[in-house]
């Protein structure tokens, strides 16, 4: 219950320190993933209007990807954004991962293992 | 498939548009922009749903983050929910690749009916039978604070055997038609669950980038992210949504409902009829 004029952003929860700390640092991977990605792509995009440089027309495999990056390649810098952005979820979910193992909480460590397994089904299609 | 440069300023104008109309629904804008870009850009259906992807991941992994800061999101359940539904977005994927286009686009306008639906029925939706003490040995049990009567609101899920079973469908849909499969996602929440209606958009926003994201990867391995597309869609979609949710807190109605949803009737229908070989009006 909330005090008379006492100002609160958050419930009176029952959180422990570990809990709290570890959903900050969700939020920090997913503000720093969207910034990676998003500023990955304006790069893209201003060298590519700069040098009046199209965009490929699908986002490459990795290694070209990595390789065109290195080249200097505006292209390549628009597909690393994109695929950071992609990356940005299955990052979360490790971290989820860790934060339940932490709190030595094996059930939803195993439960959230199975979902990010699922993943990397899809990353492994994706990079191989 | 030739995309210019004007062509893509338009995309980015056109989904942004979308990504009004979406926000103030509650929605994500892949359900406009997925119908619109393929049917009157004539751009590949399946190019399109991979763009409405990486749109919404782009748009959960921004929206999460509020409600997290808020902790309104309720990490046990998104994660055990996740596990039907990834392994749906997966099949979802994979099932979209071999699927012939004029089957997605049926599907598609079938879900755009339900949505529709879902949109006018939410209004008059109760707020399920919160359950707020009790047994709870899964410790799905969550409390936040709501803004509303800054009293915190302590809830715990129910009905879990029913609930992340039929999660799956929604994930199945995610995956097929590139939608974060929210308005699947909330109601299974708020009406089987019992879950508070809060908790749940929170916890689908955070569910919807996870559940996306496996069948992005799919679409990459594929080819079907073509970067002319994708890029000023994901932009478009994303700035929308934002000045959607600015608009909404001023414009909110129920007669507003109902013209975006005769515009999502209207595309709906659109696509039912190109899958049946019908030419739209209009469509490329």
């Amino acid at each position: 219950m909330s005090q008379m004029g006492e100002q609160r952003d958050r419930a009176t929860t029952e959180m422990s320190p570990i809990e709290e700390h570890g959903y900050d640092v969700i939020i920090q991977i997913m503000t720093w993933g969207f910034r990676l990605a998003f500023g990955t792509l304006g790069i893209g995009l201003v060298l590519a209007a700069a040098r009046g440089e199209g965009l490929s027309t699908r986002v490459e495999p990795i290694g070209d990807v990595v390789s065109g990056v290195l080249d200097g390649n505006a292209a390549a810098f628009v597909d690393l954004g994109i695929i950071f952005l992609l990356l940005t979820p299955p990052t979360v979910i490790a971290t989820v991962i860790v934060l339940f193992l932490r709190r030595h909480d094996y059930l939803y460590a195993g439960i959230t293992a199975i979902v990010f397994s699922a993943l990397l089904i899809g990353i492994t299609l994706a990079f191989l | 498939m030739d995309v210019s440069f004007s062509m893509a300023i338009l995309i980015g104008v056109v989904t942004a548009g979308a990504g009004v109309l979406g926000s103030m629904l509650g929605l994500g804008g892949g359900v406009f922009i997925v119908p619109i870009l393929s049917i009157f850009f004539g751009i590949d259906l399946k190019t399109v749903i991979a763009a409405s992807a990486v749109s919404v991941i782009a748009n959960s992994v921004v929206g999460s983050s509020v409600h997290l800061r808020s902790r309104f999101t309720n990490l046990r359940l998104a994660v055990l929910m996740e596990v039907a539904t990834t392994i749906g977005a997966l099949a979802g994927g994979l099932i979209a690749v071999y699927l012939a286009p004029d089957a997605l686009r049926a599907i598609f306008g079938v879900v755009m009916l339900y949505v529709a639906y879902a949109m006018l029925r939410r209004s008059r939706q109760g707020s399920g039978n919160v359950k707020h003490s009790g047994e709870d040995p899964l410790r799905l049990g969550a409390t936040y604070l709501d803004p509303a009567t800054g009293l915190d609101e302590h809830y715990i899920p129910q009905h879990m055997v029913l609930g992340v079973p039929v999660s799956a469908i929604a994930g199945i849909f995610s995956g097929l038609l590139g939608i974060g499969g929210g308005v699947i996602k909330v109601p299974i929440m708020n009406t089987i669950m019992n879950v508070p209606v809060k908790a749940a958009a929170a916890t689908s926003t955070f569910m919807v980038g996870i559940t996306v994201s496996a069948s992005a990867f799919v679409y990459y391995s594929e080819g079907y992210i073509d970067p002319r597309v994708t890029v000023p869609a994901m932009l478009g979609i994303f700035i929308g949504a934002r000045v959607g949710a600015q608009f909404s807190r001023r414009f909110r109605s129920a007669t507003l409902v109902k013209i975006l949803v005769v515009i999502m009737l209207y595309l709906a229908v659109s696509l039912l009829l190109q899958a049946a070989g019908i030419k739209v009006p209009g469509a490329r």
